[in-house]
């Protein structure tokens, strides 16, 4: 365990040093993997479906702040979309500005969750993220996983009826198209279903976690993982809802997983970075580095060689004048 | 001569402004009271946009059906359902705003009231270099 613990502070230092390059290089594999899967799943339109296209949004986004992401993938699905019918398109440019007016209006930082989520959910992860935030977050946080819950399933739902709402769906009219790609949102009742089973594990984590119990996180996180997996299991079979159980066990296995390995980076650990800034006074500019002290001591080995022949007394006496140094 | 304790004193309030200083301007521009108004406003304008937004695809998810209950509806009880359900909906949600805006500005000042007290650090080292 002290040897884990010891990889946590390295890694720490290792961010705390580095963060200038790791930050743009953690931006640049989420916006690979979020604008690879889009194009991958939803690549209606070509031109903006090929790599090096996706490669230069990449670029882009890791250097700009997160919220640029999260609006340049809003603007990428509403292309693709408006490629595959432009009723889809004013559905989801709807559903979009309904969140942005009515939740991050309020918390804009939030946004990250509403992208991670459906990455998450993609992979069959759904429970890591309101895990997720019930760990680090805040209770209002839930919202902006909603908020993801619902892209995705809504995006899923395109995906699958894409044939009947494409451009080259005859005999389907404008309203009817319309009323389609609404039901994926109001009619999908596994949605609903996710969607209160998300909320409940938030609440149930953040509850747990904050109680002056031992292990109250790991705790939150594997009674997180049981009621998720309990209200989508009850969930599934009142709903009648098959061929989901095998997905749902291993799913929450891997999240209780990832969990766990969350739960080891960020428990008690302040990601505290190096700031650089810039101010002066009448006679210096100055350039500040300013690194945050590191408080624990990285384990310290001393070997010492005891000769068996000759010579031993006098590294016993070395060794007691520094002892009495110490 | 640098004096060190000054540029840690300046380099504390600059780490502030980088990072929670924008956040932080409306505490130090307004009152309490006209902050949480500005917002409600706002919140006013987003809040009226979306209701009838969400009342403009209710409408067109249910075409059908309206069309034909055209004739047999009693506008003005539609009417006044539709107004009730607005004032309802964005009592609830001014209601969010005044709390979310509320909590905001209390910590907000209090994160202001220590950077104050850091400028005031530096502000009286610097008249004890000059008094040196």
């Amino acid at each position: 365990m002290t040897g884990l613990l010891e990889i946590r502070e390295k890694l720490k230092n290792i961010y705390g040093k580095y963060d200038i390059y790791l930050k743009p290089l953690f931006k640049f594999i989420l916006s690979m993997c979020v604008f690879l899967l889009i194009n991958g799943n939803i690549g209606y339109m070509e031109r903006i479906s090929k790599l090096p296209v996706t490669l230069v949004f990449s670029l882009i986004c890791s250097i700009l702040p997160v919220n640029f992401l999260i609006l340049l993938s809003g603007v990428v699905i509403l292309l693709h979309l408006y490629a595959l019918s432009l009723e889809v398109a004013v559905v989801a440019l709807i559903l979009f500005l309904l969140m942005a007016l009515l939740y991050f209006r309020f918390a804009p930082k939030d946004g990250i969750y509403a992208v991670l989520t459906p990455l998450c959910l993609h992979f069959n992860l759904g429970p890591v993220m309101p895990v997720t935030v019930g760990l680090l977050g805040k209770a209002y946080s839930v919202v902006s996983v909603v908020c993801g819950t619902l892209i995705w399933f809504f995006l899923n739902g395109i995906k699958e009826n894409a044939a009947a709402l494409g451009g080259s769906a005859k005999g389907a009219s404008e309203l009817s198209k319309f009323t389609t790609a609404l039901n994926q949102l109001i009619g999908n009742k596994e949605m609903y279903l996710v969607i209160l089973s998300f909320m409940l594990v938030t609440v149930m984590v953040l509850f747990i976690r904050r109680l002056s119990i031992d292990y109250a996180w790991t705790a939150a996180i594997v009674i997180g993982a049981l009621v998720n997996f309990i209200v989508l299991f009850a969930g599934y079979l009142l709903l009648g809802i098959s061929g989901r159980l095998m997905g749902l066990v291993i799913g929450s296995l891997v999240s209780l997983g990832l969990a766990l390995i969350l739960e080891f980076l960020f428990f008690n650990l302040d990601y505290t970075r190096t700031e650089r800034v810039q101010f002066e006074d009448d006679e210096y500019y100055y350039y500040v580095k300013a690194i945050p002290k590191m408080y624990v001591a990285k384990k310290e080995k001393q070997v010492k060689t005891f000769s068996s022949k000759g010579g031993s007394r006098a590294v016993r006496r070395q060794f007691s004048d520094e002892m009495d140094d110490d | 001569m640098l004096n060190q304790e000054r540029i840690c004193e300046m380099t504390r309030l600059a780490i502030f402004d980088k990072e929670d200083g924008e956040e932080c301007k409306p505490m130090i521009q307004y009152f309490r009271s006209d902050y949480i108004a500005k917002e409600l406003l706002k919140s006013l304008i987003t809040g009226t946009i979306a209701f009838f937004v969400i009342v403009g695809i209710a409408v067109l998810y249910r075409a059908e059906e309206l069309m034909d209950q055209l004739n047999s509806m009693d506008i003005r009880k539609t009417l006044a359902q539709g107004v009730l359900c607005y004032a309802v909906c964005m009592a609830v949600y001014l209601l969010i705003t005044y709390a979310v805006y509320y909590i905001r500005y209390t910590r907000g000042r209090q994160k202001v009231k220590k950077y104050y007290k850091h400028l005031k650090k530096v502000n009286k080292i610097y008249r004890e270099e000059e008094q040196m």
